[in-house]
C-alpha cells in the first residue's frame, strides 16, 4: 500500500496553493486521510513539489483556521476532525474555469458563452 | 602531473564503462533494496539513480589525483570515489523541480523512518573511535580527512532525506536508504582506511556489512 498522493499543476491557472487545501479536503472528506493522520512537514512538502514554503504554509494554515488541520510541536500536522462541509465537485471545477478564464482575460460573459456553446456542441 | 590526471581519469572512465547500469543491474539493485518485482518505470528510476552517480567516476579519480595522501591507497581510494559521486549527485538531486505537473507523497519522511538505526549508531562510534586512535598518535592530517569524510557523509544523508522526491514513491524510498547505508559505509572503510593498522581492516568489513542492512520493512511505505 503506498501514501496517497497530491498532484499540483503550476500552469492550470488555480493557485498551487488552493490546489493543496482542496485535495488535503479531498483525501480527508473521502476517509483517505483519517482523523489523527500524520502529514508531510511543511517543508519536505514544499521541496517535493517545487513550492515555496509559504505556498504549502497558507494551504496548511487556511486548514487549521477551518480546525481541520492541528499543528503540535512534538506531533506536527495532523488531521483533527473532518471539514465541516466537503467540497462539491462541480463547484471546485468551476472555481478552477473561472480561474483559468480570468488568466486568459475572458469577462463573465465570455466565458459562459464558451460553457454554453460547449454544452450545447455536446 | 598532468600526466597523472589523464591516466587517472582514464582508469575512471575504464571503471565507468565496466560499471555502467544496465538493466540487470537496475534488478539486482531493487532486489537488495527491498523492491522484489520492479516494473519498467521502477528499472528507470534506478538506472537514473546508478547513472547520475557512476558519471562521475572519471571526473572524481581525475580530482584525487591532487590528494597525495590518498593516491595510491586501494580502499580509501575507492571510498572516496564513491563517497564523492553519491555526494555531488546528492546534491544535484536536490534542485527544486522545474515541470508544470509535480506529485508528492503525502507520507513524513524522516531520516529513522527509512535508515537503519544500527548502521548510523555504528558509523558514529566508528568515526570517533578513529578520530580517537588518530589524535593519540597525533596525525593530524588524518583527522582532517576524517572530518571531511565525516562532513561528506553528513551532507548525503541530509540530502537523502530533504531532496525533492522523484519517480515512483517506493524506489524513491528504497533508494534514499541505500543513499544513507551506503554512504555511511564508505565513510566507515575509508575511516578504517586512514588507520593504516591491520585494525583498519574492520573499516572495510563495515562498508561491507552497512551497504547490505536492508530494513526489513520500511515505516513509511504507510
Amino acid at each position: 500500500m503506498t501514501a496517497p498522493r497530491i498532484v499540483v499543476d503550476v500552469e492550470n491557472g488555480v493557485a498551487p496553493w488552493r490546489q493543496v487545501r482542496d485535495q488535503l479536503v479531498r483525501l480527508i472528506s473521502g476517509g483517505v486521510l483519517p482523523v489523527g493522520a500524520r502529514l508531510p512537514t511543511i517543508r519536505q512538502l514544499a521541496a517535493d513539489l517545487g513550492l515555496a514554503a509559504g505556498t504549502v504554509a497558507r494551504a496548511y494554515r487556511e486548514l487549521e483556521t477551518e480546525g481541520v488541520l492541528t499543528t503540535g510541536r512534538r506531533q506536527g500536522t495532523v488531521v483533527a476532525a473532518l471539514p465541516s462541509h466537503a467540497p462539491d465537485p462541480l463547484s471546485a471545477a468551476a472555481a478552477e474555469f473561472v480561474a483559468i478564464a480570468r488568466s486568459l482575460g475572458a469577462s463573465e460573459g465570455e466565458a459562459l458563452n464558451a460553457v454554453r456553446a460547449r454544452y450545447l456542441g455536446e | 602531473m598532468l600526466v597523472d590526471i589523464v591516466i587517472a581519469a582514464a582508469y575512471g572512465l575504464v571503471l565507468l564503462v565496466l560499471l555502467w547500469p544496465t538493466r540487470s543491474t537496475a534488478e539486482r539493485l531493487l532486489k537488495r533494496w527491498d523492491v522484489p518485482d520492479p516494473t519498467p518505470d521502477q528499472f528507470e528510476d534506478a538506472i537514473r539513480y546508478l547513472r547520475r552517480r557512476r558519471l562521475l567516476y572519471p571526473l572524481l579519480f581525475a580530482g584525487l589525483a591532487f590528494v597525495p595522501t590518498l593516491r595510491g591507497n586501494g580502499v580509501g581510494q575507492i571510498a572516496v570515489i564513491v563517497l564523492g559521486g553519491t555526494l555531488l549527485a546528492e546534491l544535484l538531486a536536490l534542485r527544486p523541480r522545474r515541470d508544470a505537473l509535480r506529485v508528492a507523497t503525502l507520507a513524513r519522511r524522516r531520516l529513522l523512518d527509512f535508515a537503519s538505526r544500527w548502521v548510523l549508531g555504528a558509523y558514529v562510534v566508528i568515526v570517533l573511535a578513529v578520530a580517537a586512535y588518530l589524535g593519540a598518535h597525533q596525525q593530524w592530517n588524518r583527522v582532517l580527512l576524517l572530518g571531511l569524510s565525516a562532513a561528506a557523509v553528513g551532507v548525503i544523508i541530509w540530502a537523502a532525506v530533504v531532496r525533492p522526491a522523484s519517480g515512483d514513491q517506493v524506489v524513491d524510498l528504497a533508494l534514499r536508504t541505500r543513499s544513507a547505508h551506503v554512504s555511511a559505509g564508505l565513510g566507515a572503510g575509508l575511516a578504517g582506511a586512514l588507520m593504516d593498522h591491520p585494525i583498519g581492516f574492520l573499516g572495510l568489513l563495515a562498508w561491507i556489512a552497512m551497504a547490505g542492512t536492508t530494513p526489513r520493512h520500511l515505516k513509511i511505505r504507510g
